[in-house]
């Protein structure tokens, strides 16, 4: 193929040989306005990819939120207590909070801080989301700030079918506990296997 | 009355009434454990103060 007009040689995209694709495979994203809750598109977790990379951005216009996540099925968030949480969190003043959860109804994933603007910034792995099996794990690690106040949090949760049954989930939800508060966006990657 | 806005996915829409009653039904349970959270802490610090303890030898006596 000759090399178009305006272009040199370097800027041309070269083919890709066989078994040296791309890591990450964009698979959806959307931004959303003052919102109380956002959910990934249903069936945004198939077969074609074993693990799943999700990028959040939040900020809070109003006042200090709670954030959830719940694991989603055909779309509807999954609400039975069947959740279970194990943080690491810290604040810039030194304060610890690594309380878990059990048999919650909910992941918490932490609050954005009192002052209006404030950031939450989290980034997770889904592992097998659709492959059957009896529990779905996440973790990843997320940022909460306002300029003078600022937490980070480890985190690895899970979910289950509750009495060993298959469970698959096909997407996610993050809610807030303030109404019409969260602004922001969402970026899903499909992790491809080779 | 207006229920709150959400983005289920592909859009911007109200709760359902189903959504909003579980949405309440959260905040409720949430606010339950922060208030048991926080009278957990005081009953804590009440117990420190009457053994005249700082948090940090506390923490050393206890390991938590």
């Amino acid at each position: 193929m000759g090399i178009p007009s305006g272009y040199t040689s370097a800027q041309v995209v070269q083919a890709v040989p066989t078994g040296i694709n791309s890591a990450l495979v964009y698979i959806t994203g959307a931004t959303f306005s003052a919102v109380t809750s956002f959910s990934l598109p249903t069936n945004t977790f198939t077969s074609t990819y074993r693990n799943y990379k999700i990028i959040v951005k939040v900020t809070d216009t109003v006042s200090a939120a709670n954030i959830t996540m719940r694991a989603r099925i055909a779309g509807a968030d999954r609400t039975t207590r069947y959740y279970q949480m194990s943080p690491a969190a810290q604040s810039n003043s030194g304060t610890a909070s690594n309380v878990g959860e059990g048999n919650a109804s909910s992941l918490q994933m932490g609050n954005t801080h009192a002052a209006t603007a404030a950031v939450w910034s989290c980034e997770l792995t889904a592992f097998d989301p659709q492959v059957s099996g009896t529990y779905k794990g996440f973790a990843g690690f997320l940022i909460s700030g306002d300029g003078t106040y600022y937490y980070g949090r480890a985190f690895v949760g899970s979910t289950d079918s509750g009495g060993g049954a298959a469970l698959q989930v096909d997407s996610l939800s993050f809610i807030s506990s303030v109404a019409n508060c969260i602004t922001g966006y969402y970026r899903v990657y499909g992790l491809v296997d080779s | 009355m207006t229920r709150p806005i959400i983005y289920d996915g592909e859009t911007q829409r109200e709760m359902t009434v189903a959504e909003y009653e579980q949405w309440q039904t959260d905040n409720a349970e949430a606010q339950a454990q922060a208030e048991a959270a926080e009278a957990k802490a005081v009953a804590r610090q009440a117990v420190l103060d009457r053994l005249g303890l700082t948090e940090q030898e506390a923490q050393l006596l206890l390991g938590s």
